[in-house]
Formats: structure tokens, C-alpha cells, sequence
């Protein structure tokens, strides 16, 4: 594939103050079930997102990580506590309101990729405004010529998702993450079902979509390599924050989440 | 094995009631038609007329016609309902090619799958239609003051149960093929995808179909021709029309998809008509059993309309007035709408059903779908465009081969006398496409229900 930094990414149409969060969390906190079943998985995180970068989210199995992106997401609501995107409260939003805020203002990379069969390579990219009942717009159609060149994908413009590596079908997820310019790009594990070298790949891109473009993104992950391409990294253990640091390497990443876990 | 097979049919209980539904219909319908046979022969015999033989012939040609019919409609649909629950296995039946199962030995499970639920089937509709005909005898014997009384010969029960049993059997060795063929390697892999013929197949496949299909055209052609001389044309047209249906079976998941994106253009281009176009397209097996099954049902009430109609036009033209015939070939019109509306109702469940199972297997894929902004709203209407694009396509297919298998048909018989043009009722046509539109609405309340309960978030939990 052609080096993804060998084109300039075009600035960002419009840039919001800098100043305030992407996306917020106070006082959050969320429960399954009830009564002794109860499952306590976040007991009161208060975060709040920086514009153009990449925030980690780290932590093991159950520490909680997840459920923080899925509530930030909108896709869970939270048993109390505010979620804020920009300066707009989402808690108490209806699920029609919700869905359309994701649609335009949200973008998501999965694991799994969770690309549509159905669909080409490029429809799936397009898939956002295809819900969105819009047109694609000139500017958008440069934008996703752009997209495809930029993640090597120029080529795999009709291909259907199985006949995609897994590496191709990423870069392909977070071409469709992208092409709406959200407010926030929410990536669960984007590295988990990839090998080293796919991995390498997609955590450039985004590096690139946040350093280049000024993408906002919360990266949730258990990898250090992954950790590694974020501005900042926090830690979650029993559902709160226990560790908020500006990263590193992916061996100090590495060393200082071993180290809190021998405390 | 046997106990896997065994706890595999229990977890899919639910997705076979439909199956054994259908096969409780058309096994009453079975029941019925055979009590039918015994009760009328027997009310000839003891009214001293020596018209029996000709009363049963008759009726047994109607039987084996309109339950043939419905058993072909009913494999279709259960044929589905099988393929989509062993595709839903696909990954414990490739662990267990991994720990050393033979592709025979999985096969041989799917048939206990098929024996429960032609079993079941079976014996709910040999009790629902003996319990029907009962209930039928006693109310025409009361209404009319004929001595009727239930006969119970053997078939009422032989034929409906092994037809069943043949019939689940076929189906599920049909779904199952597939399946028995997954690598062990598939044990790693995500997913089920969406059943693809392969290209040689899919070749073979469409080949054998148009040539079919030209063969009983070439047939309905040469039984029209003869029909202008001389009565007996319905003799080839009959063969020429039963090839040319086949052919169309064959060759549906080939030829059935290009009509369903031929009609998914004329849509407005909504998100809801897009997906529901490129879900129905990716599984071009599935989605041509669902057509077919329509379409069968459609055919035939087409074909007996423009035959019937053309018949009141000839008796009309030929003999100046024709008002008693008229009168007997809508009577009989009647008889043959209520005939093949088991066919119809089977055909309806299967549309259903085939959309749940697709919505239960798309879970994943719908959740996506919602966390990248489609509403709930958006979510029923692309289940409710599936179900009408399958209906929509069914309709227009069954209605192109209706009207020619009735003109062929009436002017195969008449044409020495009266050879005239088709004539499909305004009535008929109105009728027919509302009531499709109807059906195809109806089913695809309870999958969009189900999947617009989907949550989002389960694009990010079930990893």
C-alpha cells in the first residue's frame, strides 16, 4: 500500500474554540441489574475529551473501558452522571435525536471492522450519508477520493468486504469513520483482530487524522502499541480513573500499567 | 453426535415452529382433500348414480394437482427455514469437522432435524383436518339434510405422514448440504456469510434453467398451434408449462436477482430501499426460495383467471350468451382461489419467517447499522421494503408467467373454435396486487418489531 503520509490531509472546514472538550463525562456512573447481581461497572468518571487528539482509554477486562465508550457514545444511557458532546448535554436524549448526533457528529471503529457484506468498499464509505437521506456532495466526493488514496483503497473502491484483508477492511471502517468529519471518532480495540504490521498501519492513520487534520479521537484499548499513538493515556481499574498520564512509548506505556498492577 | 444433533434441534425450537406450521397446513389440506374424495364418492355410490369412478378420478386429480402445489410451495419455504439454521451453526459444526466429524456424519444429524419437524407437522394437521372435516360434515349435513358421515380410510393419515416426513427430509438434506461441506478451518473464522452459489454452479444452474425454460416455451408454443386445429393442444402446452416452471425454479437464484435490482432502481432511493436492496441480493439462494414461493401461488390464481375468463369470453362470442357457463366456470374459479389459498397462506409464513431468521442471524450487522445512525424508524422500513421487494418481484413474475401459461392453456383447448387474446379482470389484478401488498406488509411487522429493538451497542459487545 502506498505510505498514508505521502499526501498532506486537507485542513478542517471549520475548527471549533480549542479550548473546550470534544466530549465530556462528570460524575458518570453505570450499573447492570440490580440488587445483588448488581454490576457496578463505572462508579463516578469525570473526563473530559481534548480537541485534535487521541485520548487512551486503558484498562483490563472489566475495568470498565468499554462501558465508558459506549455511554460517551450515547449508546448506553448512564445510570447517573452527564455526558456532554461539545457543550450539548446527550443524557435524557431521545433514541431518534440520538441517532441522528451519532450519524453526523459521532464516527466509530470497531474491533471487528463490522463492515456491511452487502455492500462495496465504497458504499460502506458513503454508508453515513446514505442514512443521512443527503446527497454526497462535491466536496464530500473529493473528500472521499482523497479518503481512498490516502488509505491505499484507491484500487479496492469495489470490493466487497470479504474479499478484503483484514488490514483493507479497517482502513476501510475508518474511511467510513472519517468521511462525515465527526466531532468524535470512538475506536473500540481497532487493533485487536489485526496483525503487527495492519496495526502499524491504522494507528498512523489515525495519528494522521488527529495530527494533520485535527481529528478527535478516544481510542479504547488493552494494547501498549496501541496506547503508544495516543497524546494521552488513561487508565481505568473497578470502573473509576486511576491513572491520567501524556503516554509515551509503547515499553513505558507498557512498564507503568505493569507497575500499577503489582501495586 | 446424536446428543448434539438432540440439544442443537432444542435451541432451534422456535425458528422451526414456522416449518411445522406449514407442514400442519399442508398436511390438513392434505386430509381434507382425501375426506373430500371419500365423503363425495360415497354420497354418489348411495345415491344409486354409477358415476363414481369418473367422481373420484376427478377428485384425485385434483388432489394430487393443488397438493402437489402446496408440498412444492412448502419445501421452498422449509428448504429456507433449514439453510438459515445451519448456517447459524456453522462454527460448532466446524469444531466439530476440527475434533474429527465427518461431513457425513454432520449431514446425518440434519436429519433428525428434518424427522422432528415433519413429525410434528404431521400429526398437529392429521388432527387439525380430520378435526375440520368433521366439523365441515356435520355442518353441510345439517344445512342440507344429506346423510354424511367422517369415513376413515387409511390414506387420511399415510399420505400427509410420510408425504411430511419425505418432504422435511428433502428440505433439510437440501439446507444442509451447504453446511456439511464448511472446512474445519471455518471453526476460526467470524461469522456466517451469506450463501453465494458458486460461479460453476451458478452457471450449471442457469443453463439448465433457460433451457427448461426455452424447452416449455417451445412446447407452449407448438400446444397453441396444434390448439387452432384441433382440441388437444393442452396436451403438449401441459408438459411445456410444468418444464418451463421447473426451469424457472432452477435457475431462480440466477435469474430472480436481476429482476429484484431491476426493480429495487424504480424505488426512491431511501437508505431503507438501498439496504434492503443489497441484503436481499446478497443471498441470492435465499432470496429466490422467498420469490418463488410467491410466486407460485401468484401464477396459479393468474393462470386459472385468464383461462376462465377467456372461456366465459368464447362461450360468449361462440354461442351469442353464455350466462349459465359463466356462472359454472366462476363457481369453479372460486373453488380453485380457495384451492390454491393454502399454497398462498404457505407462502405467506415463509416470507415471514425467512425475514425473523435473517433478522436474528443480521443482529450484528443491524446493531452496526444503528450506531451509525440508522433510526428505528429507518430499521422497520428497510424490513418492510425486503418483504415488499420480494412480494413486488413475486407478483410481477408470477403474473407474467400466469397470463401465459391461461392464454396457452385456453387456446390450446378452444382454439379450433375461438382463438382469442388473454384477459386478465381489472378486478383480479387490483385484488391481487393490493392484497400482495397487504401479505408482504404483514409480514414484515414482526421482523421490523424485532429489529428495531436491536441496540446499538451490540455493534461493540458481541466481539
Amino acid at each position: 500500500m502506498p505510505n498514508p503520509l505521502s499526501e498532506p490531509l486537507p485542513p478542517r472546514s471549520a475548527t471549533p474554540a480549542a479550548s473546550s472538550p470534544a466530549a465530556q463525562v462528570v460524575a458518570l456512573t453505570k450499573t447492570f441489574g440490580d440488587g445483588d447481581s448488581a454490576v457496578h461497572a463505572l462508579r463516578g468518571v469525570d473526563l473530559a475529551i481534548q480537541r485534535a487528539r487521541i485520548t487512551a482509554v486503558m484498562g483490563q477486562s472489566g475495568s470498565g473501558k468499554s462501558t465508558l465508550l459506549q455511554t460517551m457514545a450515547g449508546l448506553e444511557p448512564p445510570t447517573s452522571g452527564r455526558v456532554l458532546l461539545g457543550d450539548q448535554e446527550i443524557t435524557g436524549m431521545n433514541d431518534e435525536t440520538l441517532t441522528r448526533l451519532r450519524r453526523t457528529r459521532m464516527g466509530f471503529v470497531f474491533q471487528s471492522f463490522n463492515l456491511l457484506p452487502a455492500l462495496d468498499a465504497l458504499e460502506n464509505i458513503r454508508l453515513p450519508f446514505l442514512l443521512a437521506g443527503t446527497g454526497v456532495s462535491a466536496d464530500t466526493e473529493a473528500w472521499i477520493e482523497i479518503l481512498l488514496t490516502r488509505l491505499g483503497l484507491a484500487d479496492r473502491a469495489h470490493h466487497r468486504p470479504q474479499q478484503l484483508s483484514g488490514g483493507q477492511q479497517q482502513r476501510v471502517a475508518i474511511a467510513r469513520a472519517l468521511v462525515t468529519r465527526p466531532d468524535v471518532l470512538f475506536a473500540d480495540e481497532p487493533t485487536g483482530s489485526l496483525d503487527s504490521a495492519s496495526s502499524r498501519d491504522v494507528l498512523e492513520l489515525l495519528r494522521a487524522a488527529s495530527g494533520e487534520w485535527g481529528q478527535t479521537i478516544v481510542l479504547v484499548t488493552h494494547d501498549p502499541v496501541a496506547a503508544s499513538a495516543a497524546d494521552r493515556v488513561v487508565r481505568m481499574s473497578d470502573g473509576v480513573i486511576v491513572d491520567d498520564w501524556a503516554g509515551g512509548s509503547a515499553e513505558s506505556i507498557a512498564e507503568r500499567m505493569l507497575e500499577a498492577g503489582a501495586r | 453426535m446424536r446428543s448434539w444433533a438432540l440439544r442443537q434441534l432444542k435451541e432451534s425450537a422456535g425458528q422451526y415452529a414456522a416449518s411445522a406450521a406449514v407442514v400442519a397446513i399442508v398436511s390438513a389440506f392434505a386430509v381434507l382433500l382425501l375426506e373430500t374424495t371419500e365423503v363425495f364418492s360415497a354420497a354418489v355410490a348411495s345415491a344409486g348414480l354409477d358415476a363414481v369412478d369418473a367422481v373420484r378420478m376427478g377428485l384425485g386429480t385434483v388432489t394430487v394437482v393443488f397438493l402437489g402445489i402446496a408440498v412444492v410451495v412448502a419445501v421452498l419455504v422449509i428448504s429456507n427455514t433449514f439453510s438459515m439454521v445451519y448456517a447459524g451453526r456453522v462454527r460448532d459444526i466446524a469444531l466439530l469437522r476440527l475434533i474429527g466429524a465427518t461431513g457425513k456424519q454432520v449431514r446425518r444429524t440434519s436429519l433428525i432435524d428434518g424427522v422432528a419437524v415433519g413429525l410434528t407437522g404431521a400429526v398437529l394437521g392429521i388432527v387439525a383436518g380430520v378435526l375440520i372435516s368433521l366439523a365441515a360434515i356435520a355442518g353441510i349435513s345439517a344445512s342440507t339434510g344429506a346423510e354424511l358421515s367422517f369415513i376413515f380410510v387409511p390414506q387420511l393419515i399415510l399420505v400427509p405422514l410420510i408425504g411430511s416426513l419425505v418432504a422435511t427430509v428433502a428440505a433439510s438434506y437440501a439446507g444442509s448440504r451447504e453446511v456439511s461441506r464448511v472446512a474445519p478451518i471455518e471453526a476460526t473464522r467470524s461469522s456466517a456469510e451469506g450463501q453465494r452459489l458458486p460461479e460453476r454452479a451458478a452457471r450449471g444452474r442457469s443453463i439448465t434453467g433457460v433451457v427448461l425454460f426455452m424447452a416449455g416455451l417451445g412446447l407452449l408454443g407448438l400446444g397453441t398451434v396444434v390448439g387452432i386445429a384441433a382440441p388437444v393442444g393442452l396436451l403438449i402446452a401441459f408438459p411445456g408449462g410444468v418444464l418451463s416452471i421447473a426451469g424457472v425454479i432452477i435457475g431462480s437464484p440466477v435469474l430472480i436477482p436481476p429482476v429484484v435490482a431491476l426493480v429495487a432502481r424504480l424505488l426512491p432511493r431511501s437508505a431503507a430501499n438501498r439496504l434492503a436492496a443489497a441484503n436481499l441480493l446478497h443471498d441470492p439462494v435465499r432470496t429466490a426460495r422467498t420469490v418463488i414461493s410467491v410466486v407460485i401461488g401468484v401464477t396459479l390464481l393468474t393462470m386459472f383467471t385468464v383461462a376462465g375468463e377467456m372461456f366465459i369470453a368464447a362461450t360468449r362470442d361462440y354461442l351469442g350468451q353464455g350466462d349459465d357457463v359463466a356462472s359454472v366456470i366462476d363457481g369453479l374459479l372460486q373453488a380453485v382461489y380457495a384451492l390454491t389459498s393454502f399454497s398462498v397462506i404457505v407462502a405467506a409464513i415463509g416470507l415471514g419467517s425467512t425475514l425473523s431468521m435473517s433478522v436474528l442471524q443480521r443482529r450484528r450487522q443491524i446493531g452496526v447499522l444503528r450506531a451509525l445512525g440508522l433510526t428505528t424508524r429507518q430499521t422497520r422500513r428497510m424490513l418492510l421494503a425486503e418483504s415488499l421487494l420480494v412480494t413486488v418481484v413475486g407478483v410481477i413474475v408470477g403474473l407474467v408467467l400466469g397470463t401465459l401459461y391461461g392464454f396457452v392453456g385456453a387456446n390450446s383447448i378452444l382454439g379450433s373454435q375461438y382463438f382469442g387474446p388473454p384477459l386478465l379482470p381489472p378486478v383480479f389484478l387490483i385484488v391481487l396486487v393490493v392484497g400482495a401488498l397487504a401479505f408482504g406488509a404483514l409480514a414484515s411487522l414482526a421482523p421490523g418489531r424485532r429489529a428495531s429493538g436491536i441496540a446499538p451497542a451490540v455493534a461493540l459487545r458481541e466481539a
